[in-house]
């Protein structure tokens, strides 16, 4: 472990004393968990930020927030996230593949 | 036989198209880096979905492969399941089910063909390998996984009813 110092203002010293007396904690353990909570939700609000930017894949999501692909997909439906993909790319992509399995007549129709 | 990356794998089991998946391409194979990020991180991290897709994997027989292809160098843009299932699926000439945006346009541009779990859907209707009702109802399960644009999913379902209606 490393031991990092602060500064911490009079006003946010003095609510993180009331809160540490309400958790039951020391003022250690309640800053550790606070930063823990706080750094994992920043973490998944940045990454998912990038993703729906479309600058990294969901496995690269999931790395960089160290949470499973799973819970990228939930946190991405949660939110209201939609997936990328346009009608226009949809028809396209359809077309490809019915083409692909030997059905060129009705990828012609799509 | 098909190659099924992270995201799209996790889609199947999400909404239950597995079994549809194996009656269409007989063969499955996902990479070992696919079946880590998946099911042993997801069991690792608690995610009782994790659970239910080993199962799946063992139900249907689903091939984990080491992945051993070539890596192009656009490769390295993408997370390593997806970069190793498209050079597996580029390495065996055989098509992949890729639904991740990024991971999509790196594969087209290598030329290996891809589809996503809504293309397959239109695919198994297409092979009459299922009903328009049970379309509609996978199309809906799957929706609510994937969240797509409401503009996309009423195409989608526009573009099941001419599938639907096709004769040769």
């Amino acid at each position: 472990m490393t031991v990092i110092t602060i500064r911490l203002e009079e006003e946010l010293l003095d609510a993180l004393k009331k809160l540490a007396d309400l958790e039951h904690l020391d003022r250690t353990n309640l800053i550790k968990k606070l930063l823990r909570k706080v750094t994992k939700e920043e973490l998944i609000e940045n990454v998912l930020k990038l993703y729906t930017k479309g600058q990294v894949t969901l496995e690269q999501a999931s790395e960089l927030a160290n949470v499973p692909p799973w819970e990228v997909i939930d946190l991405m439906v949660l939110r209201g996230i939609q997936h990328k993909g346009t009608p226009e790319e949809l028809r396209a992509d359809v077309r490809r593949r019915l083409e692909e399995i030997g059905l060129k007549g009705l990828a012609d129709d799509i | 036989m098909i190659k099924i990356d992270a995201c799209s794998f996790i889609y199947l089991v999400k909404s239950d198209l597995l079994s549809l998946a194996s009656e269409l391409y007989k063969e499955i194979r996902i990479t070992d880096s696919v079946y880590d990020e998946v099911i042993v991180q997801g069991k690792r991290a608690g995610h009782p979905d994790a659970a239910v897709a080993e199962a799946e994997v063992q139900r249907k027989k689903i091939k984990i492969i080491h992945s051993k292809a070539k890596k192009e160098p656009s490769l390295a843009s993408l997370g390593l399941g997806e970069s190793d299932t498209i050079a597996e699926a580029r390495a065996e000439s055989c098509s992949a089910i890729i639904d991740d945006s990024r991971a999509k346009i790196v594969a087209r541009k290598l030329n290996v063909p891809i589809l996503s779990v809504d293309i397959m859907l239109i695919e198994a209707l297409a092979r009459k390998k299922i009903t328009m009702n049970e379309f509609h109802k996978m199309a809906r399960d799957l929706n609510s996984v994937a969240n797509y644009r409401s503009d996309k999913y009423a195409d989608l379902l526009t573009i099941a009813n001419i599938v639907s209606r096709w004769k040769k």
